[in-house]
C-alpha cells in the first residue's frame, strides 16, 4: 500500500493544478494579513462601538490570533473549492489521460488502487488545512503581533487568552480537516463516476452552494431537514471557540459528517470495482 | 462475446484478427479486467477474470490501444511508478527494458516530448517490466510510419524467439499477421470463425491471386482479358496480377505461349487477404480488414 500511495503523491504533484491550492492560500493569507495591518484598527473601532460603554479595552484586539480566527471563514467556500481541484482529478484524470490502461492491468486489486488514491486525497486535504493554519497563525502573529482572541458572535463575547487560544486553534483545525474531508469525499465520488475532472469540481461546488443556501435560510418548511444537511455542519470548527465547548453539538456534527463521508467513500468503491475502463 | 475458446501455445506469436466491431478489443479488455462481462465467465491461465485478476496479471504484460503515460514524468519515472506495482522489479530492470526498446538515451526526458513511435516503444517497454509469460499487444503498430512498424515487428519476433515469450497480437493489418504470426484466430460479431496455424490459410492450392511477369506485357494483358476463367487483371510495377482458380492456371500458361508471349514467371500469390475476402466477401481493402 505504501508504494501505491507514493505513486499517487508523485502523480498528484507532477500536475500544476495541485499547486494552485497552496499558491492561493499563500497569496491570500499574505494579502489578508497586509490588509489587517492597514485596516485592522478600523475594524477594532467598529467592534468596540458595538460593545458601547460597557467595556474598557486595552492593547491591540486586531492581532494575529484574531485575524487567523477570521481567516477560518474561508472554510465555508474557498478552501472547499481548492480541495476539489485535486480530489476531482485524482480518478477522473486517469480516465482522461488513458493511463488506467497501463495502471489497472497490473497485479493489484482495484480496491487497493482506490484506497491509495483516497489516502492521497486525504493527505492533500490535510496539507491544505495545515498550510492555512501555519501561515495564518505564524504569519499573523509575526506581522500583527500576538494577544488574546476577542470573539463576538451570536453567542455573545468570548475572550480567549493567548495560550488557551492556541489549543483551541489546534482543535478547530482538526475539526476543519474532518469537515473538509467530507467535501473531498464527495468530489472523490464524482471523480470515480466520470472521466473528466471538471464535472466533479463543478458538481461539488454546486451542491455546496445549494445546500449552503438551504442551510442559512431560516424557514419552518426547511427546519426538519436542515440539521441533516452536511453544510449545516461546516460550522464544526467554530465550536472550538465556545466556552464551554458544546460537546453534544460537536458529536452531532462529527456523526453527520462521518456518515456522509463514509457513504460517499463506500459508493465510490462499489462503482470503481465495477467500472468499465473504455478510455 | 459468444463461446470464445482460444488455445495459445507457449512460445507462439498468435494473431487475433477480425473486422472492426468484431470484438477483438473487447476480448482483450475483458481478459485484462478493464471491462466486466455482462454475463457468463472467462478464464485466463485457468483463473477467473472476475475475481482472480491480480494473480494472473502477474504473468501478463499488455499494451492496449495507444500507449498513454503520465506526460509530465520522465520515461524512467513512469516505469519506476509501474514497477512498484510488481514484486522484484527494480530500477535496473526499468533501465534494461528501455534499452531493449531503444529508449535508454531518452530515459530522463518527459514523455510529453516523445514522438508517437517512441510512446509506442515505451508502451512495449512497460509491458515487459515484469518478464511476463504472455504479452498482449492490441494494434501495436497503429499510427507508426513504415520504419516504426518494422522496428516493432522486429522487437516482437525477438521477444518470442529470444525471451521465449508468448505473444498475443491483435491486428487488422493482414500482412503484419502474415509476416510475424505462427498461429491465428479470426473473430466476427463476437464469435470465433476459424483458428489454426497461419500456414494453413496461406496454402498455394487455395490462393487465386496470381502474378505474371511476361513480355510483351500488353499482349499478355490482352490474352488474359480474353480468357473467361480469368478476372481482375491489373498491372502493377511492370507485372500483371489477376485472379484464376488453381485448376485453370496451366491453361493460362498455354494461352500465353500460343500468342508468342514470353513468360518469365507465373506465380500464385499466397496472401491472407485472399482468405479473408473469401470469409467476409468484401471488396479489396488494401491489406486491411474492413
Amino acid at each position: 500500500m505504501w508504494h501505491l500511495f507514493v505513486n499517487e503523491i508523485i502523480k498528484a504533484f507532477s500536475k500544476w493544478r495541485t499547486y494552485i491550492g497552496f499558491g492561493a492560500i499563500g497569496v491570500g493569507v499574505i494579502l489578508a494579513m497586509w490588509g489587517f495591518s492597514i485596516g485592522g484598527s478600523s475594524i477594532q473601532r467598529d467592534l468596540l462601538r458595538r460593545l458601547g460603554d460597557e467595556f474598557i479595552t486595552t492593547g491591540n484586539l486586531a492581532n494575529g490570533m484574531w485575524a487567523s480566527y477570521l481567516l477560518m471563514n474561508t472554510l465555508f467556500i474557498h478552501i472547499p473549492f481548492l480541495i476539489t481541484l485535486m480530489a476531482g482529478d485524482v480518478v477522473a484524470g486517469e480516465g482522461t489521460a488513458g493511463t488506467f490502461r497501463i495502471y489497472l492491468t497490473r497485479p493489484v486489486s482495484r480496491t487497493r488502487v482506490l484506497t491509495s488514491k483516497l489516502l492521497a486525497t486525504a493527505t492533500y486535504t490535510g496539507s491544505i488545512v495545515l498550510l492555512l493554519a501555519i501561515l495564518s497563525l505564524g504569519l499573523g502573529n509575526w506581522w500583527l503581533g500576538t494577544g488574546d482572541v476577542f470573539i463576538v458572535d451570536e453567542q455573545g463575547i468570548l475572550i480567549l487568552p493567548w495560550d488557551l487560544a492556541l489549543a483551541r486553534f489546534a482543535l478547530a483545525y482538526l475539526f476543519a480537516f474532518y469537515t473538509m474531508f467530507t467535501v473531498a469525499a464527495l468530489t472523490f465520488l464524482f471523480s470515480v463516476m466520470v472521466t473528466n475532472a471538471i464535472g466533479p469540481i463543478v458538481g461539488t461546488m454546486a451542491i455546496i452552494t445549494v445546500s449552503g443556501l438551504l442551510t442559512i435560510i431560516q424557514l419552518d418548511a426547511f427546519a426538519w431537514f436542515q440539521q441533516h444537511l452536511f453544510t449545516t455542519h461546516f460550522v464544526l470548527w467554530q465550536y472550538a471557540f465556545r466556552d464551554p465547548i458544546p460537546w453534544e453539538q460537536v458529536m452531532d456534527s462529527v456523526i453527520h459528517l462521518g456518515l456522509y463521508s463514509a457513504s460517499f467513500v463506500a459508493v465510490a468503491f462499489v462503482l470503481f470495482r465495477r467500472k468499465n475502463v473504455l478510455t | 462475446m459468444n463461446q470464445l475458446d482460444l488455445e495459445v501455445k507457449e512460445g507462439e506469436i498468435f494473431g487475433f484478427l477480425g473486422p472492426n466491431g468484431s470484438g477483438k478489443t473487447t476480448t482483450i479488455r475483458l481478459l485484462l479486467s478493464l471491462i466486466r462481462p455482462t454475463e457468463g465467465s472467462a478464464r485466463l491461465f485457468g483463473q477467473s477474470i472476475r475475481r482472480e485478476y491480480p494473480r494472473y496479471l502477474r504473468q501478463v504484460g499488455a499494451l492496449v490501444d495507444e500507449a498513454d503515460f503520465y506526460l509530465n514524468l520522465s520515461a524512467l519515472t513512469n516505469l519506476k511508478l509501474l514497477a512498484r506495482l510488481h514484486k522484484g522489479v527494480d530500477e535496473a530492470r526499468c533501465r534494461e527494458v528501455l534499452r531493449l526498446v531503444g529508449l535508454e538515451e531518452r530515459a530522463h526526458d518527459r514523455v510529453k516530448t516523445y514522438s508517437h513511435g517512441m510512446c509506442q516503444r515505451l508502451g512495449i517497454a512497460q509491458a515487459l517490466l515484469h518478464r511476463p509469460r504472455l504479452l498482449i499487444l492490441d494494434e501495436p503498430t497503429t499510427g507508426l510510419d513504415p520504419q516504426g512498424m518494422h522496428e516493432v515487428r522486429q522487437m516482437i519476433r525477438r521477444f518470442a524467439h529470444e525471451e521465449g515469450m508468448t505473444i498475443f497480437l491483435s491486428s487488422h493489418l493482414l500482412n503484419e499477421v502474415e509476416q510475424i504470426c505462427t498461429s491465428m484466430a479470426v473473430l466476427n460479431e463476437g464469435k470465433l470463425l476459424v483458428s489454426g496455424p497461419v500456414e494453413q490459410f496461406l496454402s498455394a492450392e487455395t490462393a487465386t491471386l496470381t502474378e505474371l511477369q511476361a513480355d510483351p506485357i500488353s499482349a499478355a494483358r490482352t490474352v488474359l482479358e480474353g480468357l473467361p476463367f480469368v478476372s481482375q487483371v491489373e498491372e502493377q510495377n511492370g507485372r500483371l496480377h489477376f485472379r484464376v482458380d488453381h485448376q485453370h492456371r496451366p491453361k493460362v500458361a498455354r494461352a500465353l505461349t500460343e500468342q508468342a508471349v514470353e513468360i518469365y514467371s507465373l506465380t500464385p500469390v499466397s496472401r491472407l487477404e485472399d482468405y479473408f475476402l473469401s470469409l467476409f466477401g468484401s471488396p479489396d481493402t488494401g491489406g486491411e480488414l474492413p
